[in-house]
């Protein structure tokens, strides 16, 4: 090998690595933020809005939820849609749907996760 | 949102016609409580939300969720397998689809196709059903 052949250095790998383990989990805590938010919050008041039958006791709207789900921590999120009373599956299935919420509101919340977990991470990008 | 597009697509595909599917057939939002056909399979366009752009790239808005219920009367069969083979076809039919132009003023992108319900019973139809979700892109023309 010559002895003045040019090189090149690549110093630093280890701070890049954890470097990139510290954004990975960044990125995770946000998108899990993201999803609790969307499940607390969001989903309950937009199928309680949009709910599209008309109230008798009141309970079928106030039973509507959502519960988020961690897999294997964190290397996925899950968010189930539930009505509580034992008539939901009715709402959903009869007459093609048309009373239906659950699946309507898991198409708009999860464009929305989308939108927002884009957009943060955007964010994040910037601030790294 | 193309709803004119989308419903020509399947309504004018001469295989999903042999399956039953047609003008006749295909309804946009259907909101009677009573089953729109007796004698035939039958399908419901269910027009869903219209987000915004997801990712910041598309051209104009995010895609539009339409769910397609397709139908069998009790009667006429319990084979979950036909309505299968509906929705099959008309997988095949949207995903084809390519800058279509509508007579509604907008033209179809194109169709991302989505995930499908189980095997279902449609106890105010009378039916066997299944539905399969779609997200519509398009723009006006």
């Amino acid at each position: 090998m010559a002895v003045n052949a040019p090189t090149i250095e690549f110093t630093g790998v280890e701070q890049l690595a954890k470097a990139i383990e510290q954004h990975d989990q960044k990125v995770k805590r946000y998108v899990a933020a993201q999803v609790l938010r969307a499940a607390q919050v969001d989903a309950p008041a937009w199928m309680k809005q949009n709910a599209p039958w008309t109230d008798r006791s009141g309970n079928a709207r106030a039973g509507l939820h959502a519960v988020p789900k961690s897999i294997e921590q964190g290397k996925a999120f899950e968010i189930a849609f539930a009505g509580s009373v034992f008539y939901q599956i009715y709402l959903e299935t009869r007459f093609s749907g048309k009373y239906a919420i659950l699946m309507p509101a898991a198409n708009y919340i999860g464009k929305l996760l989308l939108q927002r977990i884009g957009e943060g991470l955007d964010k994040l990008e910037a601030v790294s | 949102m193309s709803r004119a597009a989308f419903y020509e697509a399947l309504v004018h595909d001469s295989i999903l016609n042999g399956l039953g599917i047609n003008e006749d057939t295909v309804f946009h939002n259907w909101s009677s409580e009573e089953r729109p056909s007796n004698e035939n399979a039958f399908a419901i366009l269910r027009w869903g939300e219209e987000g915004g752009p997801i990712w910041g790239s598309e051209v104009d808005r995010g895609p539009r969720d339409v769910t397609v219920w397709v139908h069998f009367p009790s009667e006429l069969t319990n084979d979950f397998d036909e309505v299968t083979k509906v929705l099959n076809r008309m997988d095949v039919v949207l995903a084809d689809l390519r800058d279509v132009s509508g007579n509604d003023g907008y033209t179809l992108s194109f169709v991302k196709v989505g995930g499908r319900s189980p095997d279902l019973l449609d106890e105010g139809f009378n039916t066997i059903t299944r539905n399969a979700n779609y997200a519509v892109y398009s723009v006006l023309s």
